[in-house]
């Protein structure tokens, strides 16, 4: 097993490292300084890292997965359609669409099957030919409320003068976690944070509401009491917050144990012909993982439909 | 009860595969933490624990509906709509706002978990009074407390 250590952040001044070294590095069991300690982490940062990060991130982030599929079924992808209408009946689907740009011209699309993975936030508004018990599913999930800020600093002080290498910091302040990046390590120069991801609660939907500047100021504000660092550091930073993000209308399906109960397995029906996917037809909300899980299953049991018919 | 659990449930899976290598806890006292050199910045500042901490329906209305139903109650409109609640009809009978804020309604989240009954009836009382609405019924955190349940 890989060295481990923690570094225990205490209620004083200045950040106090304690390294617990639980497998021999061969020096004999010496006392560690915190010098040494702090080097080791410095020289050991991307073995360290790589050790403990499983799984594996994508290079550039997980933004590249989405990309990958652009890249490979990209001429197949309707960019900037609003869907205002799904009908079916024995002979095949009909989706109604606008272009976003030019809502007036309604167009019609069709095939034999379709499998819609529109979130069910938008989903639960657009007429659909479904029986009662699929959309009463649509219709029983709300979407969560997430916001995650990026904030751009001049170096990279967490692993300069804390040696954080990757992780998060957890807290009860309002902006609930700062996440360190783990790719680049000692890299030199600027470096990006997470500087909050809130997901419910009251701050998630707070900084919604906040105008996009202030959300990144309160960010600064907050992460500047666990990293005194950023007032001289920061440069500039983004926030996104899903709720206002026009075509998702909330970050992800938010099902209790009772809405799983009620409605899940109906939701996941094949119904006539058109079957759901994405994240909220799957256990894993919120995370790509679900989204292509669901996909898979969707395809399969569509597919065995198809084969049978 | 249940909708706690699912927001545990929720937490974990979304922090499952992040890389910690050093998870640091960090308790936002104050006192004991380094002060920050320079003054926070003016303007709103959200809560810090799970639940709301603004009290007048102003404040409720202005730090959390107006992310999603805008600042003059107009609401808004990309791939679905959030509704208006400038002359909605819907909020002609009180009990349907507060349901909705209390419950949620198709894609929207049921807000009032985190809020207090007082916190629910002073928000669903400032919407239903503003936004050229005008309903003069308002209602009570009794009122709240019974749809609760």
């Amino acid at each position: 097993m890989a060295t481990q250590s923690e570094a225990i952040v205490t209620q004083a001044s200045e950040p106090v490292a304690e390294a617990a070294v639980t497998e021999s590095s061969g020096e004999g069991g010496a006392d560690v300084s915190d010098e040494t300690v702090s080097a080791y982490l410095a020289e050991h940062a991307t073995e360290i890292a790589a050790e403990q990060n499983k799984p594996f991130q994508p290079v550039g982030g997980m933004d590249m997965i989405g990309k990958a599929f652009a890249r490979e079924v990209g001429d197949l992808i309707h960019y900037g359609a609003k869907v205002v209408k799904i009908t079916q009946d024995s002979g095949g689907v009909a989706v109604s669409y606008v272009d976003s740009k030019d809502p007036a011209a309604i167009q019609t699309a069709k095939a034999d099957w379709c499998i819609c993975t529109i979130p069910l936030s938008i989903l639960s508004q657009i007429p659909l030919t479904v029986g009662a018990r699929m959309k009463a599913a649509i219709d029983a999930v709300p979407y969560a409320s997430a916001v995650k800020i990026g904030l751009q600093f001049k170096r990279r002080f967490w692993e300069e003068d804390e040696s954080i290498y990757g992780g998060i910091s957890f807290t009860d302040l309002p902006i609930r976690q700062i996440a360190y990046p783990s790719s680049d390590l000692n890299r030199g120069g600027r470096g990006v944070l997470l500087g909050a991801y809130i997901f419910e609660g009251a701050s998630a939907y707070e900084f919604a509401a906040l105008p996009p500047a202030e959300r990144i100021a309160r960010a600064v504000d907050f992460g500047s009491r666990i990293h005194p660092q950023y007032k001289d550091e920061f440069e500039n930073g983004v926030a996104i917050a899903w709720h206002r993000v026009p075509f998702t209308l909330g970050c992800a399906g938010y099902w209790t144990d009772e809405t799983r109960a009620q409605h899940y397995d109906d939701l996941c029906q094949i119904d006539g012909r058109i079957v759901l996917a994405g994240e909220h037809a799957s256990y894993l909300p919120a995370w790509q993982e679900g989204a292509i899980l669901s996909s898979l299953d969707a395809i399969t049991r569509l597919h065995e439909r198809v084969v049978k018919m | 009860m249940a909708l706690k659990r699912a927001a545990r449930t929720f937490h974990i899976s979304l922090c499952t595969s992040a890389a910690i290598v050093a998870a640091a806890l960090v308790f936002a006292d104050g006192g004991a933490l380094a002060q920050s050199t320079v003054s926070a910045p003016p303007g709103r500042v959200p809560s810090s624990g799970f639940q709301f901490s603004e009290t007048s329906g102003e404040t409720l209305y202005t730090n959390v509906c107006q992310a999603c139903h805008m600042p003059d109650g107009k609401g808004a409109t990309g791939a679905g709509t959030y509704p208006a609640l400038a002359g909605n009809q819907n909020l002609a009978a009180a009990r349907f706002p507060v349901t909705v804020v209390l419950h949620g309604l198709r894609g929207m989240p049921p807000v009032g978990y985190f809020m207090t009954d007082d916190q629910v009836a002073a928000v669903v009382n400032y919407a239903r009074t503003h936004f050229g609405n005008n309903y003069s019924d308002a209602v009570t955190a009794g009122d709240v407390k019974a749809v609760r349940q």
